[in-house]
């Protein structure tokens, strides 16, 4: 632990320990002044609980040392390091609040640090792939334990008793015998001294002594500052003497600076220099993609200079690059065979002898981020070393990257995490901060740069578009014999690596070859293509468009045949079983062992019920409004959603009522569950009606807001009702909460929209398809 | 639970930074006027050269391999990473 050992040589620091990033250096410092106690290097650990995870195969792994994610400082305050980005989910109280809860600390009197970037220090700090909780669950209650267990030893010490008859319990350490008691902050001295116990001797709490845990009753510890504006994001980094930069870069993904002429934007009041920013040719990773720059004394003035910039493009290979005519590719590439990635039987044979052939297309768009808060660095590059301050998913990525960048050690780089005002998967690719630190390099003074609405829409990673075709052949019965799944998009390893025109296979195992379905005769392909611009993470990833087709062809076979579309999801997730995967050659499970998360139907099948119990399935509605059903298992988890939408005589959708219940294996906080799936509703329902990016001669044709809609509050649905699944067991592996919820929204309203009208959609988004 | 701290501070006891917010903080009063600055919507002055590429097609790709060493490795090990975690 890192505790605070003499005060007095402390004293004027107090005020500034309450704060929100903390730095190696200023750990360094802190050890300095408190004397008498060194930080040994991290301890590499091997989580051991009753299953595994894939965190070990993460870069740089787990870390579990209670020094380097705790401390208590002498007045008894804990402070807790939170490693990973707080980006809405609520992370940065979940992860310390497991912490407390072990340790048996007062949340009243815990204090959260925000961590820089330092992978080496406390493990991956990725925050994406819906995995903080499902990773970081038992290392964080080995921490917490750990911390617990070297306290009580302190007091044992102390009073001259066996360790055994000794108990923390809420901030204070108890001999009951002798009705004894030390608090946490008297004791942190000597518990410093005790050595950290090893993982294997560890006694964590039994469940059912929990206190925060499973309980959703705490807050998030950013609540008060986001509800009153107090919350710093990146936006609100300032140094002395930074300048503003807005950049004006290639409006085609490949395109290149030809010529500009800034003489225009150096008339604007408050621009001092106008200059070209180094880009690399695509692909290039995460690297800038150059342009020009106008640097200010403010934002307002860059932007300005930069709409008064003259500036001649290369457009390059892409610029001919038109989303309408790529749909038509991609149309056509699904029609034709391509890479085989899944087989099972032979589709094709019972295909050709089924007594009916069930065909359905789906076509999704390209979706930009556009989380509220568009991207935005400030760097400051004294010399061979840089600091940035940025909101950024990847802080231990971004470190790697400036570094590399800019050819200096990782260890004189400082990424200090602010909040996001949004990722969505946006945030993990750290663009942003390169140019910042490329132009504070050049400047020699601290450099922000800010991307307008307009730069985050046309300069997006986006998500990537595709075809999905499903044929279904049915026997004479109605059963489903075949299932062939073409699925056409994009892959996000265009994004590092020239000529990919095939999926990753993390793509693949989005929704694709991990169908669950008890079908005899399945084959999943994967048709080539090639990427046209920059494609990225996006919340959910590939299991948008698939979740749409499967769920939406699944109500097309139930119409078909005359069946109940949840009787007909059930009968095709068939009997309750463990999925085998062995004709998968790459059976990607979201990096998680088999054995631990396998497709569990009986999990899959509970949530449908579950939903169609408690959202009241079946139940008569008014004229004009429909229910529509969908499952997915995404990030490991399991969620079903029904929706009831009433679409009016002139095509106008609204949405009155969405029913989740999600089976998210062992969880800390019920209320951020709530919120992420209700957050989800208010994405799925935006992507649904309005998602669209389009390209004509390469160029993004969207901008803002006004071309790129998201709901209003009055398009949100009325009422988002979540259902928990208990975990079986308190061994039970947790599993994704933050992006589960998107999936199965768009095909459960598109299945409400076809009960309601008798209109089929299989294009998103919505847009003007309803209006008559 | 405290919540209520000043969040630009970076570095813990980091004096340094601490008087830099100070001093970052007198530089907000001379900011100009929160109106809004809007980017155009269309840049009328940027414009692009005649480009003869052809149709983008599913099976033709357009990107090219680095040949920066350092954008190349940083290629390499990306889709390394994501071929062994999915990111």
């Amino acid at each position: 632990m890192n505790i605070l050992t003499n005060p007095k040589k402390l004293r004027g620091f107090e005020k500034h320990i309450k704060i929100e990033n903390v730095s190696r250096r200023s750990i360094l410092k802190t050890l300095g002044l408190a004397g008498g106690f060194v930080l040994a290097a991290p301890v590499m650990m091997r989580p051991s609980f009753a299953y595994e995870t894939g965190a070990g195969k993460m870069p740089h792994g787990v870390v579990v040392d209670p020094r380097v994610f705790v401390s208590i400082a002498p007045d008894g305050m804990v402070t807790i390091i939170a490693h990973r980005s707080e980006m809405g989910t609520g992370v940065r109280t979940s992860l310390p609040l497991i912490v407390a809860e072990e340790l048996e600390a007062d949340w009243s009197r815990v204090h959260v640090q925000q961590a820089h970037g330092d992978e080496a220090k406390f493990g991956n700090q990725d925050t994406d792939g819906s995995r903080s909780t499902r990773h970081y669950l038992i290392p964080m209650r080995q921490i917490g334990a750990s911390a617990r267990t070297m306290l009580e030893q302190a007091a044992a010490k102390r009073w001259g008793v066996p360790a055994g008859e000794v108990k923390a319990a809420n901030h204070e350490v108890v001999h009951s015998a002798s009705g004894r008691k030390l608090g946490f902050g008297e004791l942190a001295a000597d518990a410093a001294k005790e050595s950290v116990p090893s993982i294997e001797g560890l006694k964590l709490k039994n469940p059912k002594d929990f206190r925060y845990l499973g309980k959703g009753e705490i807050s998030i510890v950013d609540l008060h500052d986001i509800t009153t504006g107090a919350a710093h994001y990146g936006g609100d980094a300032r140094l002395p003497g930074m300048k503003y930069a807005v950049i004006a870069r290639p409006p085609v993904t490949g395109g290149k600076l030809v010529s500009f002429d800034g003489a225009e934007a150096m008339k604007v009041s408050g621009v001092e220099k106008v200059m070209e920013v180094k880009g690399w040719p695509w692909p290039s990773k995460f690297q800038p993609l150059g342009g020009v720059a106008v640097i200010a004394r403010n934002t307002g003035a860059a932007i300005k200079g930069c709409n008064a910039l003259k500036v001649t493009w290369d457009d390059g290979a892409n610029a001919k690059y038109d989303s309408v005519a790529y749909r038509t590719e991609l149309e056509e590439a699904a029609r034709k065979p391509g890479l085989v990635v899944r087989k099972d039987g032979d589709a094709e044979a019972a295909l050709k002898s089924a007594d009916k052939v069930i065909i359905g297309e789906y076509y999704l768009p390209h979706f930009a981020h556009a989380s509220m808060e568009p991207p935005v660095a400030v760097a400051n590059v004294k010399g061979d070393k840089a600091e940035v301050w940025a909101p950024v998913q990847s802080p231990g990525g971004t470190r790697e990257d400036v570094a590399k960048t800019l050819g200096i050690p990782e260890e004189n780089v400082t990424v200090n995490v602010t909040l996001l005002g949004g990722g969505f998967g946006r945030k993990s690719k750290c663009d942003f901060a390169l140019e910042a630190v490329l132009l504070s390099k050049e400047l020699g003074v601290p450099v922000k740069v800010q991307w307008t609405r307009e730069d985050d829409v046309r300069h997006d990673f986006l998500h990537t578009v595709s075809v999905e075709r499903i044929e279904a052949g049915l026997d004479k019965n109605g059963k489903v014999i075949a299932w062939r799944h073409r699925s056409v998009a994009p892959s996000i390893a265009s994004t590092f690596a020239a000529g990919t025109v095939h999926q990753a296979p993390f793509e693949l195992g989005m929704g694709l070859i991990d169908n669950p379905f008890e079908i005899a005769n399945l084959q999943c392909e994967n048709p080539e293509a090639a990427a046209h611009t920059r494609i990225g993470w996006f919340r959910s990833v590939s299991n948008i468009p698939r979740a749409f087709a499967v769920q939406s062809m699944v109500a097309e076979i139930a119409h078909a045949t005359n069946r109940d579309p949840k009787d007909m999801l059930l009968e095709l997730i068939g009997s309750p079983r463990i999925v085998n995967l062995s004709s998968v050659k790459d059976p990607w499970n979201y990096g998680e062992p088999y054995d631990s998360y396998p497709i569990d139907t009986a999990r899959l099948r509970k949530v449908v019920e579950l939903v169609a119990d408690k959202g009241g399935w079946g139940r008569s509605v008014p004229k004009g409004h429909g229910l529509g059903i969908a499952v997915h298992r995404s990030f490991v988890s399991y969620i079903a959603t029904i929706i009831e939408v009433a679409v009016d005589d002139k095509g106008k959708l609204t949405v009155p009522r969405v029913d989740t219940a999600i089976d998210c294996g062992t969880y800390v906080n019920p209320e951020r569950i709530q919120s992420q799936i209700e957050g989800a509703a208010i994405m799925g329902l935006s992507l649904a009606k309005y998602g669209e990016v389009t390209f004509k001669d390469g160029k993004v044709q969207q901008g803002n807001f006004d071309d790129y809609q998201v709901i209003r509050i009055d398009e949100s649905p009325a009422v988002t009702n979540v259902y928990i699944v208990p975990p079986a067991s308190p061994d039970t592996p947790p599993s994704g909460v933050g992006e589960p919820g998107v999936p199965p929204f768009a095909p459960a309203l598109i299945n409400a929209i076809f009960a309601a009208t008798g209109k089929r959609l299989r294009a998103m988004p919505i847009g003007k398809q309803l209006e008559a | 639970m405290k919540h209520n701290f000043p969040a630009l501070a970076v570095s813990l006891l980091a004096g340094a930074f601490l008087l830099s917010v100070q001093a970052a903080n007198a530089q907000t009063n001379t900011s100009p006027p929160a109106t809004a600055t809007r980017p155009a919507k269309t840049p009328a002055e940027q414009n692009s050269l005649p480009n003869n590429a052809p149709p983008a097609t599913t099976n033709q790709t357009t990107g090219e391999a680095s040949r920066d060493p350092t954008i190349k490795k940083m290629n390499e090990d990306e889709k390394a990473k994501v071929d062994n975690k999915g990111k």
